[in-house]
């Protein structure tokens, strides 16, 4: 992965030729996209589309067969990416108050063998009033709603300071209120902070209301456009009933 | 037996501050250093590099070294390392490397022993631990290594937290995960390594697991978490050398069997399963979250989520539709 100086308008991410393979197992074919500064591109696709792997490709947790993925930049500071993960992988039990875990977000911030100064618990402070999660800071992690939990995740991504936000079907197990409210502060943080935010998401209809762009992946880029565009619902119908499942 | 005047006055004797100092350290750096262990769960990591520190022995025994402490530190390492290394590579499951390297190696060590011509005592030290007989090269040795692993393991105390909460989050935000993860392995091994002499091949896991799970029981606050472990530890260390001087007990056993009670002690009287201690403490924090939900502040932005929700609904409609109209089936 590369990280250079911004050349051209808007682009922030560029995934070029990017191909990865689980064994025998083709997860990613030659894959190629362009991520805009301040946009909220949705993906979608089936079961087994490589949804998941192309996040961890760009999150830097797989690392791809061949091709690259730049992060261009237009100042030098480094380029944060915040990933914001399923609710169901993290441990409940795990000793950490709401506050902890929103701190985590300045963990690289801080550096290795220095402690959290004061500007990282200011941006904390800020961070957790502006998600709406301050008045849990001190609950432990563990005994929050799945709304609240989710929120906290934002709360952290948020306190990294980040270009862009990678949630990865973040709110797969919250149920359609929640999940609105989650969306909702997405959008506000897209609008109102010009965060880009990169997610996988199970539910399309919700998809279509938040995303500004929409990326159709089956292993491959299928399509990509604006949620309005007649052709989503055509390549949406084609990937989920029609091509044979992985 | 001894009884405790006499165990005051034998404090002046060099021998019994060495043990009382070295039981502290350890009792410390064990517990603290467990908290990170029982965090990521990889509980039986200890168990493997504390046998493999004792095939070390064995050899270093059998080849006849004076100190077999370096053979000891080389063999964990090592082992840390090798565990690590296989772990990163993703070759097979973590609790399969583990038991592997955990059985290899007490394989090798009775191997080892059963090499020797006649039977060494020490061997016995090294599985059950002599904190009264600890030599003054391995007390100064103790003493440097402790210092140099509580001042990496609080330099890197953020890190360290973020990673055993999510590894991922932590590659995402650009932490050197794995440069951390081989240090952190390599601090577990320097922390059993230094304490086998003192409590023990066998015993020394339960020092790095006991203090923390007890302290895990009370408490969901990290730093509260550190405090109660290093004291757990401590109190168990000292009581327990305190005790098997009394009654001349063996010293590591009574160490773990202390750590024990207060694990048991802990587990009782946890406010987070505890209904009447919550009372006694009348701690929001322990309590389930249907009246936190309550709390929250009305959500703005109702309209645009039933408008979703409309959208939601009419797309899985007309999707359904096409779906039925092509000759798909439900």
């Amino acid at each position: 992965m590369v990280q250079k100086l911004k050349l051209e308008k808007d682009t922030i991410i560029s995934v070029k030729n990017v191909n990865l393979a689980f064994g025998e197992v083709k997860a990613l074919c030659n894959i190629s996209l362009d991520v805009f500064e301040g946009e909220f591109l949705g993906i979608c696709g089936p079961n087994g589309s490589g949804k998941s792997t192309l996040l961890k490709t760009m999150v830097g947790l797989l690392k791809p067969d061949n091709g690259e993925i730049e992060f261009i930049k237009r100042d030098h500071k480094k380029f944060q990416v915040a990933y914001v993960q399923q609710m169901r992988e993290f441990d409940r039990n795990f000793p950490a108050l709401v506050k902890d875990v929103v701190m985590m977000g300045r963990a690289s911030h801080a550096g290795l063998f220095r402690r959290y100064g004061p500007k990282d618990h200011e941006i904390v402070d800020q961070v957790m009033k502006l998600v709406g999660v301050d008045h849990l800071k001190d609950k432990p992690q563990g005994q929050l709603s799945g709304g609240q939990f989710q929120k906290v995740a934002i709360a952290r991504a948020m306190a990294q300071e980040p270009d862009v936000i990678i949630l990865d079907e973040a709110t797969s197990a919250l149920d359609y209120r929640a999940s609105a409210q989650f969306m909702n502060l997405l959008r506000k943080l897209n609008q109102e902070k010009n965060i880009t935010i990169i997610a996988v998401h199970h539910d399309l209809s919700m998809l279509k209301e938040y995303a500004t762009r929409i990326i159709c992946m089956d292993r491959t880029v299928e399509w990509t456009g604006a949620p309005e565009d007649a052709k989503l619902d055509e390549t949406l119908l084609r990937l989920f009933f029609y091509n044979s499942p992985h | 037996m001894a009884t405790v005047d006499e165990f005051i006055n034998a404090l002046q004797y060099d021998w019994l501050q060495k043990a009382l100092i070295s039981a502290i350290l350890i009792g410390l750096v064990c517990a603290l250093i467990g908290v990170f262990i029982v965090m990521r769960g990889v509980i039986f990591l200890g168990e493997a590099i504390s046998h493999s520190a004792f095939a070390g022995a064995a050899l270093a025994l059998l080849l006849g070294f004076e100190n077999i402490l370096f053979m000891i530190l080389i063999f964990g390492v090592v082992t840390a390392i090798g565990i690590g290394y296989v772990n990163e590579k993703d070759y097979m499951k973590d609790e399969i490397v583990i038991g592997i390297t955990f059985t290899f190696f007490m394989a090798l060590a009775i191997f080892f022993i059963g090499l020797m011509k006649t039977y060494n005592s020490n061997v016995q030290s090294i599985l059950f631990g002599r904190i009264l007989l600890i030599t003054d090269l391995n007390f100064y040795l103790l003493i440097a290594f402790s210092a140099v692993i509580l001042l990496v393991l609080f330099g890197l105390k953020k890190e360290l937290y973020t990673m055993a909460y999510s590894n991922e989050l932590a590659i995402a935000a650009k932490i050197p995960v794995r440069l951390l993860n081989y240090v952190f392995l390599i601090l577990v091994a320097l922390t059993i390594d230094i304490s086998l002499n003192a409590i023990g091949a066998i015993l020394v896991f339960a020092m790095l697991i006991i203090p923390a799970a007890a302290a895990y029981q009370l408490t969901y606050k990290f730093n509260k978490l550190l405090v109660l472990s290093a004291f757990f530890g401590i109190t168990s260390s000292i009581g327990g050398l305190f005790l098997a001087y009394l009654y001349d007990w063996a010293s590591g056993a009574t160490i773990v069997l202390l750590a024990t009670l207060f694990f048991g002690m802990s587990f009782v009287l946890s406010p987070k399963r505890n209904k009447l201690i919550q009372k006694l403490l009348r701690k929001e924090d322990y309590y389930d979250v249907e009246p936190e939900i309550q709390k929250i502040p009305h959500h703005h932005g109702k309209e645009e989520e039933y408008e979703a929700f409309e959208d939601h609904l009419r797309q899985t409609l007309v999707l359904k539709e096409e779906y039925k109209n092509d000759g798909g089936h439900e």
